[in-house]
């Protein structure tokens, strides 16, 4: 099952965190990059899509309607 | 001096006296208002049913933090004190709150019903849960018609458009409306929420009634799913603010509270962006720095005079290492020396003692040994069985005794005579 936005930030939290020690080897550096710019992505793109979603609907009469189930 | 008083000192210190007396500074009268003129500041005359009366002001200041708006023949609570004023004589008293006769009864039922969930525990900080980072699936429980889940909803998915929204829709004033509203709770409890919301848009003081109920209190307490309630004005706390997990005054704060905003998660991001991107920069300038560093090194530059740089070293330590041996050897070799010397010397000594003991042994022993009186021209008797005659009496007729003399032995037999 795809991870959640929450999963998905915190492992970006991990990462920052991971490289806020300096420990790491050029490998898992570079490995942790790609891991953390892929996951940047993915999030921006997941608020992109959802704000697109409401962005017509966010003034109109039929947002309760709309947004609610 | 004059001996007399004047008017104004007399109403001075009465006005002293009134002023100074704690009771009166703060009393509660229930009254009827009799008659009100209104200037901004109301002034009033009240009235007991007996017709005793007193004149009472409500300051404009005092007036307009009021909910109660005063009418002749009400039947009221008084909250203030008593002045005097001086330039007539009299006093009155300066009302600092004013409510209706029942609604101050129903505030006292109130306060005391808060008193006793409080007793309880019920709004113990400790046992209120924090809430979600990120909620993936709120609920709602507000009137769908009413004005406060307009602004929940826009507010929300304009913050945090990822989040679900649940509504369930119940009165939230009148006689039912606690019940509707505790029922909503325990539906809510068994979704899948992250978070709920219990909303109310504006109203009177009365209108705030059902969220003062004991039993959705109760209910509020018991769930396992944190609570935001915005369903009070800025100055009013219903007891459902008491127990709820977080308390906001409008819908709009509880969207607020509920959510994180979308732009700063944007700048969040890009943050994480530059904070990745800065790592890796580093990371591969450290490298190439520590690789032509190594490049730079000697031993790349120039093996041969790297080695040769090693082998000198090498042969230093070998001589060094040589001396050091030598002169270990040398020291030890003068040790054992000067141990021999001390050795032979206490051997002598402790043999000499010994020959000097024997000797002087050697002279005690020949001074007590009975042999030597025989070369004095003495000799010992003796018994067949070696035992030493002393007597006549260790002797029987016949018998063969043994006489030892320096040179040998003779033997005799004993006669005895009667």
């Amino acid at each position: 099952m795809e991870n959640t936005f929450e999963e998905k930030l915190k492992r970006l939290e991990e990462i920052v965190n991971l490289i806020d020690e300096n420990k790491l080897g050029l490998e898992e550096s570079m490995a942790i990059y790609e891991e953390g710019k892929l996951l940047i992505n993915e999030l921006e793109n997941t608020l992109k899509v959802a704000s697109e979603k409401y962005q017509n609907i966010l003034d109109g009469k039929d947002l309760i309607e709309k947004v609610l189930k | 001096m004059n001996k007399y008083l004047t008017i104004k000192e007399v109403n001075e210190h009465v006005q002293e006296l009134i002023t100074g007396d704690p009771f009166l500074n703060n009393i509660i009268i229930q009254a009827e208002i009799g008659s009100l003129t209104d200037r901004g500041h109301l002034y009033m005359t009240l009235k007991d049913q007996d017709g005793t009366s007193l004149k009472a002001i409500l300051f404009n200041g005092y007036r307009l933090r009021c909910s109660y708006n005063p009418k002749v023949g009400d039947e009221v609570l008084l909250y203030g004190s008593l002045e005097v004023y001086v330039p007539s004589g009299t006093y009155q008293l300066i009302v600092r709150d004013i409510t209706l006769y029942g609604e101050g009864a129903r505030l006292l039922e109130l306060e005391k019903l808060r008193k006793k969930l409080q007793s309880e525990g019920l709004f113990d900080e400790n046992h209120k849960l924090s809430l979600p980072r990120f909620p993936q699936k709120i609920g709602i429980i507000t009137a769908k018609s009413g004005a406060a889940i307009h602004d929940i909803v826009k507010n929300i998915i304009a913050r945090y458009p990822l989040v679900e929204l649940k509504l369930f829709d119940t009165l939230v004033q009148g006689e039912n409306a606690p019940q509707e509203i505790n029922n909503a709770l325990k539906m809510a409890q068994m979704e899948d929420l992250d978070l709920i919301i219990l909303g109310r848009g504006g109203g009177d003081k009365e209108d705030l009634n059902a969220f003062n109920d004991e039993t959705l209190v109760r209910t509020i307490y018991s769930l396992t799913i944190p609570l935001i309630s915005a369903v009070g004005h800025e100055s009013d706390y219903t007891l459902v603010d008491y127990v709820a997990d977080v308390r906001v005054s409008t819908p709009t704060a509880a969207a607020i509270k509920a959510t994180p905003n979308i732009n700063d998660l944007y700048i969040m991001l890009d943050h994480y962006k530059m904070t990745l991107d800065n790592f890796l920069k580093t990371k591969i300038i450290f490298y190439q720095t520590t690789f032509n560093r190594y490049l730079n090194h000697q031993f790349f530059r120039n093996p041969l005079s790297y080695f040769e740089g090693i082998s000198k070293t090498l042969s230093l330590y070998k001589n060094n290492l040589d001396q050091d041996l030598k002169m270990l050897l040398t020291e030890k070799k003068q040790m054992l020396r000067n141990l021999q010397t001390t050795l032979n010397h206490h051997y002598q000594l402790f043999v000499e003692t010994q020959i000097n003991k024997l000797k002087t042994l050697n002279i005690r022993l020949n001074s007590l040994n009975p042999h030597a009186i025989l070369q004095k021209g003495y000799s010992i008797t003796t018994l067949e069985n070696g035992k030493i005659i002393r007597s006549n009496l260790d002797l029987v007729n016949g018998q063969i005794i043994k006489t030892t003399t320096m040179h040998d032995v003779i033997t005799s037999k004993v006669i005895k005579e009667n």
